[in-house]
C-alpha cells in the first residue's frame, strides 16, 4: 500500500518538478551505506563526490547515499577522521549497490581533522547556521568538573549562549531555552539538564554526533522556533566487543558495545552515575551530611540489519536525578524510547519510520506533620509517529517528504497527602492533551553549475484534544468562563504553512555565498520566566488563548575556504522576528495554576546579529575563533509599559577562542577563552519603607547589565603508551575550569542584617566557581 | 502558589544547589540609578486598631542608610463608602509623617469599601499639590479557635500551630502574626507569613504550623507568664499579592528562581508606592510556661 502511494506521489510530482521522468539510459544508480571499515558502524554525513564534476551527495543520518552517475566515472568518498577512498565505477547494470567502508585515521593524526571534500559539501549546503560536532571534538575540550558535555561545547559556537554560568541550558540568538528542540535519536528531550542544569543528560560516550541548526530548520523538523539540536547515539560495533569508561571527580561511566550477530546486529549499553553523595557525609553542615544527591543516565541502543533494504534500530534512554534529606525528597528525569525502521523501496527511495515515546516527570515530597506532608507529581508524555522519505532523482538532487504526528499529554501537577486524614486538600491541575502534526516537503537541487537551491514547506497542524478545559478571559485576564471538553473532542486548532528556502553559490573555488529564509512555529512552551530553569518548570501547549509562536528568519552569509583547506571562515548576518513570543506578567504564578494562561503576556521578539567563525584544522593544531555581535529585544503591550526591553540572554559582544595542540602522540593540550557582555538585568532605582522593612522598586526591565563575563579553561590529556599484549589503553585528563579564577557574577542580591539595621543594604554578588581543577581517567578496551 | 509552598520549593532548590556546588559571595560596589522621588503610603488598618495610623514617606535611593524621609503637612482622610462618613487623620507631633485618628471599628463592615484620600502633598517642594487615592475592601473575620506553641529541638524554634475552620466556597487569604505582651514580634515584611487556602479550602485546619519564632540564640524571647498571642489575620487578595511580591523581591533566591524583578503591585493612585489595606484579626492568647513550652 505504501509503495503504491509512494509511486503515485512520485508520478505526480516528478514531471511537475523536472519536466520529464528521469531517463535511466546509460546512467547508473549507485547507492549503499558508508561504514567504518573496522567497527562496521554507519557514518552519517560522509560525502560521495563524482570526480571531475563537483557533483555529489552526502550520507543521511543513517549512513545511506544514492547517486545517479553517467556511465564510467570515479567516486570519491570521504568523512571526518577517515581516509578518502576513490572507487572507479564500471558496470552495465542500471543499479549498483556499493557499500563503502572507510578506514579511520590512526591516532597519529588529529582526531578532528576534516578533509577538504567534506568541507566542500558543507559549504554547498543551502542551509545556514548549521554546525556539526562529533564526539571526539566534544571530548577534547576542557569542561567543568571534567564532565564532557555536548551542550556546553555547543555554547562555544557563535550565536549560542549559556543561560547562566555553568548551565547546560542555552539560548540561541537571544531566544528562550524552550525554543530549542532537543532530539535524542529523534525523541524529544524536555529537560536537558541534571542537577539544576549544571550537567547535561547526554553522556558523550554514547554519542556519535551532534548537529545544531540555528533557526534555519530543514522542512522535516519543526515545533520550535530557535533551534534544533539533533543528537545521534552510536550504533555499536558490528564486528567486535569493545568498551570505554572513565572515572571522574563527579561521576563514573562505562560503555560496552559489540555484535549480537556479527555484521548484522549490534548492541550498545552505556551508563553514568555521580557519586557526590559519597562526599556529603564529610560536610560540616548536618543537614547536608544526611542528604542524598545523585543522578544517573542509562543509554541503550540495538540495531539489526535485516538485509540490503531493511534496518531496525531501538534506542532507549533513562535518566534520573534524586535528592533526599530529612525534610524533602525530589526526583526528576527523562525517559525516551525510539523504534526506527529504515527501508529502501528502491535504491532511489529511502524511507524511515519511527515510533517514539518520551516522558519527563518529577516528584517532590516534603515530610513533616499535617499539611507539610506533601506528595507532588508532574508528568509529560509524548507518543510520536514519523514516516520520512528521501528520493534521490539524480546527482545533486534530493527530495525529502513525510508526515509526523505527536500526541502530548501534560499532567502539570497533582498534589496529595500520604496521610488520608490530612487537612491537605488534594489538588489536581487538569491534564492537557494535544496533537501536533506536520506534513513536509523539501527539495534540494542544483539549478545551475555551482548553484545549490533548497525550497520546502512544513504544513503544521496543532489540535487541543479533550478531555480538558479551556478558559475565556476578559481584557484584564480574569476568567469569565470555564469550558469543559469531553474526551476526544477537538476543541481548538491552529494550522499554518511554514515555508523554508535557501540558496548557495560557489562564487569562486574558495568563496561560497548563501542566503536563506525560514518560518517556524511553536505550539508547546515552558512555563519559566527565570534565567535558571528548574526541574519544576512545567510545559504547556497553545490553546484558544495562547496562539502559536511564529518566527521568521532571514540570513545571508559567506564562507571562505583557504587553498590548503586548513582555514575556513564563515560570516553570517541574520534577522529574526517572532510573533506571539511567550513572556509572563510580573510575579506570575506558574506552578499549581490551572489557569496558567492568565499569567502570559505575549509580545513580539526581534533579534539581529552578525556571527563570524574562523576555524583552523591543521595536523596538530585545531581550533576556532567565534565572534557574535547581536541584539535581541522583546516588546509586549503589558510588560515594561509597552516599551521594548532586552532579552535576558542578549549579549552585545560574544567572543570565544578554542584551541587544541597535539604536542606528541601522547600529549594534547586544549583550552578555550570565553568573553561576553554581561546579561541584561533589572536593578532597583530606589526603595520604599513598608512595615519597618525596605522594599526595592524598579524602572525598566533589563535596563542594566551584569558585569562582563570572561573565563579561561585548560586541559591536558596524557595517553598511556600502548604496549603489546595490553588489552586496554588508558588516558589521563587534567583540566582546570576558570583558570585565572575570575569571579563571574551569577546573580546580584541585596543583603543586610535586618535585625541590626533594616535600612542598611549592600550589593552582594554570588559566583559559583572559582578555579575548579579536575582529573579524569579514561580507558578504552 | 501558596506562599509556604513557594518557600519550600525555593529552599529545596537552594539546598540542592548548596549540596552539589561550591557557591561564594562577595560584597561589590554597584552604582544604581535613582528614580524621581515618589510618595510612599503604608496604611494597614484592622478591626483591632485603637488608632487608625497612616504613614507617609518618600521613596529613597536604594542604598540610603536611614529611614525614608517623612511627608509632612498632608491632608489624610478615611472615607466609608456606604455612609460617606469621613475621618480626618492628624499628623502626630512626635512621629513625623505618621497620621492618626481614633479608630472607628464600626465602619469596617465586611464586604464594604473604605477609601483613603491623601491630598496637599507637596513632594517636589514647589507648591504643586498632589492628591492620591486608594480603596480597600473589608475582609471577613475568620475565627481562630485555638493555638499552640510547640518547641522543636532540631530546628530550635517555637512553632506556632493554628486551629480554625476555613470557610468553604470562598477563596481566603491569611496572614499570621505573633504578638508578645501586645508587641508584634513578627513585624517586618520578611517575618510576615501569608497563605491562601488552595491547599485546604473548606477544611478544618487542625494544628497547622503557621509561624516560627527562633529559639536558638535567644531562649528568653518568651518568658514565663508572657502573653503570647497568635493572630489569624484575614486579608484581601490584593494585599496578599503585595506581600507575596515583596517576599519574591527580597528573597535569597531572587532573581534566579523568581523571574525578572518587578514592582510590587500597590493600589495608590498617581504613581505613589505602598498600599492601603484593611485586615480582620482574630487571635488566641497563650500564657507562656517554660515547663510546658520548652520541651
Amino acid at each position: 500500500m505504501i509503495r503504491y502511494l509512494l509511486k503515485i506521489f512520485l508520478l505526480l510530482t516528478s514531471p511537475f518538478l523536472y519536466g520529464q521522468i528521469p531517463s535511466t539510459n546509460g546512467s547508473v544508480v549507485v547507492s549503499g551505506y558508508i561504514t567504518d571499515a573496522i567497527s562496521g558502524e554507519i557514518l552519517p554525513g560522509a560525502t560521495v563526490i563524482i570526480q571531475g564534476t563537483g557533483k555529489g551527495t552526502s550520507t543521511n543520518a543513517y549512513g545511506y547515499y544514492s547517486l545517479t552517475i553517467d556511465g564510467e566515472q570515479t567516486l570519491t568518498a570521504a568523512f571526518v577522521g577517515y581516509s578518502e577512498k576513490s572507487i572507479p565505477i564500471n558496470t552495465n547494470e542500471a543499479e549498483l549497490r556499493l557499500p563503502i567502508q572507510l578506514d579511520p585515521h590512526t591516532q597519529e593524526l588529529s582526531e578532528v581533522e576534516i578533509s577538504a571534500l567534506d568541507r566542500n559539501e558543507q559549504r554547498k549546503t543551502p542551509l545556514m547556521g548549521i554546525k556539526k560536532l562529533d564526539a571526539a571534538t566534544i571530548k577534547s575540550l576542557p569542561v567543568l568538573f571534567g564532565e564532557t558535555d555536548p551542550l556546553k561545547t555547543l555554547q562555544l559556537l557563535p550565536g549560542i549562549a549559556a543561560t547562566s554560568e555553568g548551565a547546560s541550558g542555552f539560548s540561541v540568538r537571544g531566544g528562550n531555552p524552550d525554543q530549542n528542540l532537543l532530539l535524542l535519536d529523534e525523541a524529544i528531550v524536555y529537560n536537558g539538564g541534571h542537577l539544576l542544569g549544571f550537567f547535561s543528560i547526554f553522556n558523550n560516550d554514547a554519542i556519535k554526533e551532534v548537529t545544531v541548526y540555528k533557526g534555519d530548520l530543514p522542512a522535516s523538523a519543526g515545533g520550535r522556533i530557535a533551534s534544533l539540536v539533533d543528537i545521534r547515539t552510536r550504533d555499536g560495533n558490528l564486528t567486535q566487543w569493545q568498551g570505554a569508561g572513565g572515572i571522574g571527580l563527579i561521576s563514573s561511566r562505562l560503555t560496552l558495545d559489540g555484535p549480537l550477530i556479527e555484521n548484522k546486529s549490534a548492541l550498545l549499553i552505556s551508563g553514568r552515575r555521580t557519586y557526590v553523595d559519597l562526599f556529603l557525609p564529610l560536610s560540616s553542615d548536618e543537614n547536608i551530611q544526611q542528604s542524598q544527591l545523585y543522578f544517573y543516565d542509562l543509554n541503550l541502543k540495538a540495531n539489526y540489519i535485516l538485509g540490503d533494504n531493511d534496518r531496525i534500530f531501538l534506542s532507549a534512554y533513562h535518566g534520573l536525578d534524586a535528592f533526599y534529606n530529612d525534610d524533602a525528597r525530589m526526583d526528576f528525569g527523562n525517559s525516551t524510547l525510539s523504534l526506527r525502521w529504515n527501508h529502501l523501496f528502491s535504491p532511489k527511495i529511502f524511507s524511515h519510520l519511527s515510533l517514539v515515546h518520551s516522558q519527563y516527570n518529577y516528584y517532590l515530597g516534603s515530610t513533616g506533620d499535617e499539611i507539610e506532608n506533601i506528595d507532588w507529581r508532574s508528568n509529560l508524555t509524548d507518543y510520536s509517529l514519523k514516516y520520512d522519505f528521501t528520493y534521490y532523482p539524480k546527482a545533486g538532487d534530493q527530495v525529502n517528504f513525510g508526515l509526523q504526528s505527536i500526541f502530548h499529554t501534560i499532567q502539570p501537577a497533582h498534589i496529595s497527602s500520604p496521610d488520608p486524614a490530612s487537612t491537605l486538600q488534594e489538588i489536581k491541575v487538569p491534564s492537557a492533551r494535544s496533537l501536533e502534526h506536520g506534513l513536509y516537503y523539501g527539495h534540494t537541487f542544483q539549478p545551475a553549475p555551482r548553484w545549490t537551491a533548497r525550497y520546502g514547506f512544513r504544513l503544521s497542524l496543532f489540535q487541543n484534544v479533550g478531555k480538558g478545559q479551556s478558559f475565556r478571559f476578559d481584557d484584564r485576564f480574569n476568567i469569565t468562563d470555564t469550558l469543559q471538553h469531553r474526551r476526544g473532542e477537538i476543541y481548538n486548532q491552529y494550522f499554518g504553512l511554514e515555508p523554508r528556502a535557501g540558496i548557495s553559490w560557489l562564487a569562486t573555488p574558495h568563496i561560497t555565498l548563501k542566503s536563506s529564509y525560514s518560518q517556524t512555529r511553536q505550539y508547546i512552551h515552558l512555563a519559566s520566566n527565570s534565567t535558571s530553569s528548574t526541574p519544576l518548570d512545567v510545559w504547556f501547549t497553545s490553546s484558544p488563548n495562547i496562539r502559536p509562536q511564529i518566527a521568521h528568519q532571514f540570513s545571508v552569509g559567506a564562507n571562505y575556504l583557504s587553498t590548503n583547506n586548513q582555514w575556513q571562515h564563515t560570516l553570517e548576518l541574520y534577522y529574526k522576528k517572532s510573533r506571539q513570543a511567550i513572556d509572563f506578567k510580573d510575579h506570575p504564578n506558574l506552578l499549581l495554576n490551572e489557569a496558567l494562561e492568565a499569567e502570559i503576556r505575549p509580545g513580539n521578539a526581534r533579534s539581529k546579529g552578525l556571527e563570524w567563525m574562523s576555524q583552523y584544522t591543521g595536523n596538530r593544531i585545531t581550533g576556532w575563533i567565534a565572534y557574535t555581535l547581536s541584539r535581541s529585544e522583546r516588546q509586549s503591550q503589558w510588560i515594561n509599559n509597552a516599551r521594548p526591553y532586552l532579552s535576558p540572554y542578549d549579549h552585545l559582544h560574544d567572543l570565544t577562542i578554542v584551541g587544541s595542540y597535539q604536542i606528541n602522540d601522547r600529549l594534547t593540550i586544549a583550552g578555550n577563552w570565553v568573553y561576553f557582555t554581561g546579561n541584561p538585568v533589572t536593578l532597583p532605582v530606589g526603595r520604599f519603607d513598608f512595615q519597618g522593612g525596605v522594599v526595592p522598586f524598579y524602572s525598566e526591565r533589563n535596563a542594566e547589565r551584569m558585569p562582563d563575563y570572561h573565563r579561561m579553561d585548560l586541559s591536558l590529556t596524557w595517553r598511556e603508551t600502548p604496549k603489546p599484549g595490553k588489552k586496554w589503553q588508558g588516558e589521563w585528563n587534567f583540566s582546570v575550569y576558570n583558570l585565572y579564577g575570575r569571579k563571574n557574577a551569577w546573580t546580584i542580591n541585596f543583603v543586610g542584617d535586618d535585625d541590626l539595621d533594616a535600612y542598611y543594604k549592600e550589593a552582594e554578588k554570588t559566583y559559583l566557581f572559582s578555579v575548579v581543577p579536575s582529573i579524569t581517567y579514561n580507558i578504552k578496551f | 502558589m501558596p506562599s509556604n509552598l513557594f518557600h519550600m520549593v525555593r529552599s529545596l532548590l537552594l539546598l540542592l544547589l548548596l549540596g552539589g556546588m561550591t557557591r561564594c559571595t562577595e560584597i561589590i560596589e554597584l552604582d544604581l540609578n535613582t528614580d524621581t522621588e515618589r510618595l510612599v503610603v503604608d496604611a494597614i488598618l484592622s478591626n483591632q486598631d485603637r488608632f487608625f495610623v497612616v504613614k507617609l514617606s518618600r521613596s529613597a535611593p536604594y542604598f540610603a542608610t536611614e529611614a525614608a524621609p517623612p511627608v509632612n503637612h498632608a491632608h489624610v482622610e478615611i472615607i466609608h463608602e456606604r455612609t460617606n462618613q469621613r475621618l480626618t487623620l492628624e499628623e502626630d507631633s512626635l512621629l513625623s509623617g505618621h497620621y492618626y485618628a481614633e479608630a472607628r471599628p464600626e465602619i469596617l463592615v465586611p464586604g464594604e469599601t473604605i477609601h483613603l484620600k491623601i491630598s496637599h502633598v507637596d513632594l517636589k517642594g514647589n507648591g504643586t499639590m498632589e492628591t492620591h487615592r486608594a480603596s480597600a475592601l473589608v475582609p471577613e473575620v475568620v475565627p481562630l479557635d485555638s493555638a499552640q506553641i510547640r518547641y522543636n529541638g532540631i530546628r530550635e524554634t517555637w512553632q506556632m500551630l493554628a486551629f480554625f475552620q476555613d470557610p468553604p466556597e470562598v477563596e481566603n487569604f491569611y496572614q499570621f502574626k505573633v504578638v508578645q505582651n501586645d508587641y508584634t514580634v513578627t513585624r517586618r515584611p520578611d517575618d510576615m507569613r501569608i497563605s491562601n487556602d488552595q491547599l485546604f479550602n473548606g477544611n478544618y485546619v487542625n494544628g497547622v504550623w503557621v509561624h516560627s519564632i527562633d529559639a536558638s540564640n535567644n531562649q528568653s524571647q518568651f518568658s514565663d507568664d508572657d502573653r503570647v498571642a497568635l493572630q489569624l489575620i484575614s486579608i484581601t487578595e490584593s494585599y496578599y499579592d503585595f506581600i507575596y511580591a515583596i517576599h519574591q523581591e527580597i528573597s535569597t533566591g531572587a532573581p534566579l528562581f523568581t523571574g525578572p524583578p518587578a514592582n510590587v503591585p500597590g493600589n495608590i493612585s498617581g504613581h505613589a508606592l505602598g498600599i492601603f489595606a484593611i485586615t480582620a484579626i482574630s487571635e488566641f492568647e497563650i500564657i507562656f510556661d517554660s515547663e510546658i513550652h520548652n520541651q
